[in-house]
């Protein structure tokens, strides 16, 4: 167990020590690094990165995945995005995406070797 | 023209934009919307830099718990006069070779039109994006440049809306929920997104540098995060 530094309290977080190579999030029973997956890299601004306790990692999911769908794959890999963070399933509106420092929208396609950052739009002055 | 107090008190930024960027700020006229966590240093770094004009948008009065930011406010205006008269009052003291105007009410579609008319850019430092949707309208429709700022605890956002050139606030921010009162937020935080809202006015009104054009600039001062994406 680390304590990881959070907004306005300590934030718990157990380190994914065992993920010395990337992580798989097609299917966790088979064998990472099939061609039928691609690695990219995630990256967590502002409350999220707090939440994850780390600025980035680096994933092997599914050929073809979307951002939409890569959402939803952190959303159960890290269930405290899902918790306190992310909208509902149907209601992705909270979560902005970029892509090699591009904006994205979440039907955008990932491909071997994207970096993909995750930031929360604020609207307070 | 500028006068010789002029040229003294602005000498060391004619070194950076000339005697002709100095004119330009001195003949502007820029709105300050929302004069509290990002509008308060926002204001305060444009009067330094002798915008010629500034009008102060906000009907609020200060609170208590406003000051640990908003440093236009100070303990004796708490719950007495509103944000922009509170300001404007600080600002006439600080530069008295600019003028300050002020709008004490809340902004909205019947009123928009008289109370920014003549504003060359309109820097939205509000805490809604409802009222922000509005100017980004107004924007639009009078094809003034918008510069977007917004703050949430030690992170930050900011970029600049000129119409027909960079895409609108709407489209890059379209359903956003509103942060709602007592947001967390750190006063060096709006200090820093308030300041790289005055830095693209003076962009924008001189000529200097290249100012966030379908650029949104991400702060996280708790990480020394500054990250741009490309909006387009």
């Amino acid at each position: 167990m680390e304590k990881i530094p959070g907004i306005g309290m300590g934030i718990i977080a157990v380190l994914n020590l065992e993920h010395q190579r990337p992580a798989t999030l097609f299917n966790p029973d088979s064998q990472p690094s099939t061609v039928m997956e691609v690695r990219i890299t995630v990256r967590y601004f502002a409350r999220y990165r707090s939440l994850v306790g780390k600025d980035e990692e680096e994933l092997e999911v599914p050929r073809g995945i979307t951002v939409g769908e890569l959402v939803e794959l952190l959303k159960k890999r890290h269930s405290v995005l899902r918790n306190e963070v992310f909208a509902e399933e149907d209601d992705l509106a909270d979560v902005h995406v970029s892509k090699n420092g591009r904006y994205v929208g979440f039907d955008d396609v990932l491909r071997e070797g994207d970096k993909v950052a995750i930031f929360p739009p604020v609207s307070g002055g | 023209m500028l006068g010789g107090r002029e040229l003294e008190r602005y000498d060391r930024q004619i070194l950076i934009f000339g005697r002709d960027g100095q004119e330009k700020l001195k003949n502007s006229k820029v709105a300050v919307v929302g004069v509290g966590g990002i509008g308060s240093p926002a204001a305060y770094y444009l009067a330094a830099a002798g915008v010629g004009t500034l009008l102060l948008v906000d009907n609020q009065k200060p609170e208590l718990s406003n000051l640990n930011r908003q440093l236009l406010h100070w303990e004796e205006d708490v719950g007495k006069i509103s944000k922009a008269e509170s300001a404007r009052w600080k600002l006439e003291r600080f530069n008295s070779d600019i003028v300050v105007e002020t709008f004490a009410g809340e902004l909205n579609v019947d009123n928009i039109e008289e109370v920014l008319e003549g504003v060359d850019v309109i820097v939205d430092c509000l805490d809604n994006f409802k009222t922000r949707y509005l100017l980004d309208d107004y924007a639009h429709q009078k094809m003034v440049p918008l510069v977007h700022g917004a703050v949430e605890g030690t992170f930050g956002q900011v970029t600049t809306i000129v119409p027909r050139i960079t895409k609108s606030l709407r489209e890059i921010f379209p359903d956003m929920k509103e942060t709602g009162d007592g947001f967390p937020v750190l006063g060096a935080t709006a200090g820093v997104v308030g300041s790289l809202q005055a830095m693209e006015v003076i962009k924008l009104l001189t000529g200097l540098g290249e100012p966030l054009l379908n650029k949104l600039l991400l702060i996280d001062l708790a990480f020394n995060t500054f990250e741009v994406v490309e909006l387009r």
